[in-house]
């Protein structure tokens, strides 16, 4: 089966543990305003399952203490019988498999892709409705939140990841409303919070994409440290919402 | 058994020399982790005070902090030398006073004239005159040599030759000095030439005899010098004290006598080991007093100097003296050598700070234990001052008690040894061929006449046939060359000291090189696979080409070029050995530049890859920085393609990386970096340097992308290739990765 790749990265380390193979697939149903990946949004180069496969198992000597392969993107969640076809061959060959994904669409396809994966590096962008509709091409904040649910339930591990936008979501009350999003589900093993940067901007400009964040300043790391600092005391419940 | 072996497990190595049979029968592995280390003594501290102060005086003064101009360094041309008498506890300098140069011109005069002259010294007239009535060794050399082969030389085609300066790269068995004291070797060495003197006299045994007479003259002098300083080595060394002094001595006496490119002090630590933990089972010795000795050792070998020239330097960057020591490895029952003094040798990097020398490195194995995988990791990330070599690939070849030479390059130790040979620079070798025989550069007729390619779409098969001719050429004249070299430094510059320290019927290796190794495989590729058109000037010489079209490079994991890198190195060694060497000496090759890969860059035009004349190329056997494109673990497997069996002198590759790529903390980072060498290793590699980047190293990075080929680093939420960055960016990575987290 044919699947569109923006890019491959045969030492990732940014996307799970260990040493990670990263296919970044093309295609995005959100394009949000802050991407800093925005060259994966039209269609990539056509791989097919079967080349792209034998391309991974090539790494598998370094996949050892907890390494493996990251479907990432773009939005994996668009090329879902693709990914099904590739993930059921890894999973044979013992390869650990992880998605980073926005969750943002769902459907029978998509659930059988997450039980295929070992780990989900989740994106949870905003905490309401208004802010999809804002910043991204639609609002999905309700299958998010209904994802979330089947991946409590079927016990996936996940990884979560908020960007913080100066001006958008970064201040403590964002941070105690995206907690009280998240709180009740226990399979979530991490939450982290990632600072914008402007590290993607000259690539708006290549490819002619308007940008709508233009002028705008990366992320204020001590205001971010103290956002982190104000999560990770949630997560420890050591404070109350 | 006498007292100096007591409580050793008796063996064959009572009896004769057998180093590895003592080591085996009596050694401790250690699966522990590092947390029985101690940190520097008062002493230590104090004494490594005096040499920092001297180190950055010698850095004030220029690189040079002094030299004797009158006395030609040998094992007893100088008194006793001490840093601070009352705080040394292993003793010994190669000249009176710490970091002083001598000089050694039994390489070659004019060369240590120039040398003194360029740092503002004067050679003693007297000193000058007096060679005047000897031969030294680039004499004997330019006797012979022919004009194909100064040609070939001036061009740079072969070049980095050790015609001019000590060979080097050969490995005394210092352990032999601790083990058996002088007495009991030059007793052996005494029956050799009984034993010899009793043969045909052949040239080759007459050449022996008088080896093993020159040999013996100077194991009287190390002796001597020991008493100098107030120790007897007539005997075997009686404990860890002795045993570090003893071996020192051995290999002091080695780089008094010569100043060769890469003196190698080989593998000690699981040999010294026995002796600490003899003492400290006796209560002679407490932890402290053990990481005294081994820091005490590594502070004398951070002080090892040679007199060079600039043109040296330019070659190679930073005054190196390869000191190299390896230590771990498997046995071949399949044990571990790790030792806890394989971890207090790793442990002087924290005690005396993170250094170049001695040149560390870990002889790899997958089933080394994961302490000390995972501590080896922690040093790298910590230092970025060790490197690694698969044991896994290398114990087949050489056997469990193999040392390393210089960078990469294995011999048995005491048992073999090498005659260095530079490299051949391959990717001038192409141009050579495209130019029929003519230097792209300068127009001079170097190789046999043919015939210049046309300025249209050059033909691949057409290529190879001409490159085929063209490398068989310059492998015979390469052979012949080095032939030349090392009859003449056997003869005039011969290594006494060191050769006394192996085994008298010693294997010899005939270590050659090549460069330019991606260069020219993504080179082929581009004619391949592309459309290469040269372009030629008003001489008819090709200086430059058109490439079209896209095409696979090398440091992808790329079959379609990897097989082409791969072939480049099996034919290049499969026509050396068509040549026969001097000694009937084993041919070997290497992949390795160290940092002379501008240099060589600088000697060749445009490439059809798309290098222009003059660019540097890509060190050792790594991928041109810029072309992986598939990120760092692509890269290292393309260079774990090339044929280790076809180039058993070494696969030099190069890997960078920042702490923030490897992880957010410790544990992860050292788990990542230990996947990564057991990956690469497992998949029948050679070498690794590695390098986790700091921030000065960026900024060198930011001038120097060809150090860094494969430098990855983090930017926040994602990783980018740091040479990918305009200069701007990096500014701001820069700024951004280390500012904002302080």
């Amino acid at each position: 089966m044919i699947g569109y790749i923006s890019s491959y990265n045969s030492f990732a380390t940014m996307e799970g543990p260990g040493i990670r193979f990263a296919i970044f697939m093309s295609g995005c149903n959100l394009r949000c305003a802050y991407c800093h990946n925005p060259e994966t949004w039209p269609q990539g180069k056509p791989y097919d399952s079967d080349e792209l496969y034998k391309l991974i198992v090539r790494y598998k000597p370094y996949f050892r203490n907890g390494g493996g392969v990251t479907f990432s993107g773009g939005e994996p969640l668009t090329q879902p019988d693709f990914l099904i076809e590739l993930a059921s061959r890894l999973k044979e060959s013992g390869i650990h498999i992880a998605m980073d994904t926005s969750c943002g669409i769902l459907g029978d396809k998509q659930k059988r892709l997450y039980e295929l994966c070992d780990l989900i590096l989740a994106d949870l962008k905003f905490h309401t409705p208004q802010g999809y509709n804002d910043y991204c091409k639609g609002d999905v904040f309700g299958t998010v939140i209904e994802t979330f649910r089947y991946l409590n339930e079927k016990n996936i591990p996940v990884w979560l990841r908020t960007v913080i936008v100066p001006e958008i979501n970064d201040t403590p009350e964002d941070i105690d409303k995206y907690y009280a999003v998240i709180k009740d589900f226990g399979n979530i093993e991490k939450y982290e919070l990632k600072p914008f940067h402007t590290m993607g901007f000259s690539k708006y400009a290549e490819l002619n994409i308007p940008n709508l964040l233009e002028g705008a300043e990366g992320m204020d790391m001590a205001k971010l440290d103290a956002l982190r600092a104000r999560l990770d005391s949630l997560m420890k419940r050591e404070i109350q919402v | 058994m006498n007292r100096a072996w007591r409580g050793f497990r008796e063996g064959e190595w009572t009896k004769k020399i057998d180093v590895r049979g003592f080591i085996k029968s009596n050694y401790t592995p250690y699966d522990g982790d590092e947390s029985f280390l101690q940190k520097p003594t008062q002493r230590t501290k104090k004494l490594f005070a005096e040499v920092e102060a001297l180190l950055s005086e010698e850095r004030k003064s220029g690189g040079v902090l002094d030299v004797d101009c009158k006395h030609i360094s040998s094992l007893l041309s100088f008194p006793p030398g001490y840093i601070n008498k009352d705080l040394e506890i292993i003793k010994g300098l190669q000249t009176d006073k710490p970091l002083k140069r001598a000089v050694n011109p039994f390489g070659g005069i004019r060369l240590s004239q120039k040398s003194c002259e360029e740092y503002g010294y004067t050679l003693d007239p007297q000193l000058v005159e007096s060679f005047k009535y000897r031969t030294t060794h680039n004499d004997g050399v330019f006797r012979v040599y022919t004009d194909e082969m100064k040609k070939a030389r001036h061009s740079g085609i072969i070049t980095g030759l050790p015609d001019a300066y000590g060979r080097g790269r050969i490995i005394g068995d210092y352990r032999r000095v601790a083990l058996y004291g002088m007495d009991f070797l030059i007793g052996q060495k005494k029956k050799d030439k009984e034993r010899y003197g009793r043969r045909r006299m052949s040239e080759e045994n007459i050449r022996v005899c008088e080896d093993l007479f020159r040999q013996l003259e100077f194991m009287e002098q190390l002796k001597t010098m020991a008493a100098e300083y107030g120790d007897d080595i007539s005997r075997p060394a009686e404990n860890a004290r002795e045993a570090v002094q003893w071996l020192y001595y051995g290999y002091l006496g080695a780089v008094k006598e010569q100043n060769g490119a890469a003196n190698s002090i080989g593998r000690i630590s699981t040999f010294l080991d026995v002796y600490i933990e003899r003492d400290i089972q006796e209560g002679a010795l407490t932890e402290s007093e053990a990481q005294e000795l081994i820091d005490d050792l590594v502070i004398k070998l951070r002080m090892v100097r040679h007199l060079r020239s600039s043109a040296y330097n330019d070659l190679f960057a930073g005054d190196p003296v390869w000191v190299t020591m390896a230590e771990a490895g498997m046995t071949e029952e399949g044990r571990h050598m790790v030792t806890k003094t394989a971890y207090r040798v790793l442990n002087t990097l924290y005690n005396l700070s993170p250094a170049a020398e001695p040149n560390i490195t870990v002889l790899w194995s997958e089933r080394l234990p994961e302490n000390y995988k995972r501590f080896c990791a922690k040093v790298s990330i910590d230092t970025d001052s060790i490197q690694y070599e698969n044991d896994d690939v290398m114990r087949p070849e050489f056997g469990d008690d193999y040392s390393i030479a210089c960078c990469v390059s294995a011999m048995r130790t005491g048992k073999q040894m090498q005659y260095f040979g530079a490299r051949c620079n391959i990717a001038k070798v192409l141009l050579m061929a495209l130019n029929g025989g003519r230097d792209e550069i300068s127009g001079v007729q170097i190789g046999p006449k043919g015939k210049v390619f046309e300025e249209k779409k050059l033909n691949y098969d057409e290529v190879i046939k001409a490159y085929d001719r063209y490398s068989a050429w310059v492998a015979r004249l390469y052979v012949n060359t080095l032939n030349v070299i090392h009859y003449m430094h056997d003869k005039y510059a011969y290594e006494r000291l060191m050769m006394s320290l192996h085994d008298t019927d010693v294997g010899r290796i005939m270590a050659f090189g090549i460069c330019g190794l991606s260069v020219l495989a993504d080179s082929l590729s581009a004619i391949k696979y592309a459309s290469v058109t040269p372009v030629k000037d008003e001489n008819g010489i090709i200086v430059d080409f058109i490439t079209d079209g896209d095409f696979p490079k090398y440091g992808n994991d790329d079959d379609r070029v990897d097989s082409i890198a791969r072939w480049i190195v099996e034919d290049f060694y499969a026509k050396l050995k068509k040549t026969k060497t001097y000694r009937g000496a084993e041919h070997t090759l290497s992949v390795l530049t160290i940092t002379s890969n501008v240099v060589y860059g600088k000697k060749t035009g445009s490439t059809p890859d798309g290098r222009k004349k003059g660019e540097p190329f890509a060190p050792g056997a790594n991928p041109m920085h810029g072309r992986d494109a598939c990120g760092a673990v692509a890269s290292l497997n393309s260079v774990a393609k090339l044929n280790y069996c076809t180039c058993r002198d070494g696969i030099s590759n190069t890997f960078s990386v920042t702490p923030d790529v490897l992880g957010d903390n410790d544990e992860e980072r050292k788990t990542r970096l230990v996947a990564l060498m057991d990956g690469y290793f497992s998949q029948q590699a050679h070498h690794l340097n590695v390098n986790v980047l700091n921030r000065e190293k960026l900024i060198d990075a930011m001038e120097n992308p060809d150090k860094y080929p494969n430098l990855t680093i983090r930017v926040s939420g994602y990783a980018v290739n740091f040479n990918k960055l305009n200069k701007n960016q990096q500014k701001e990575v820069i700024n951004r990765t280390f500012h904002d987290k302080i």
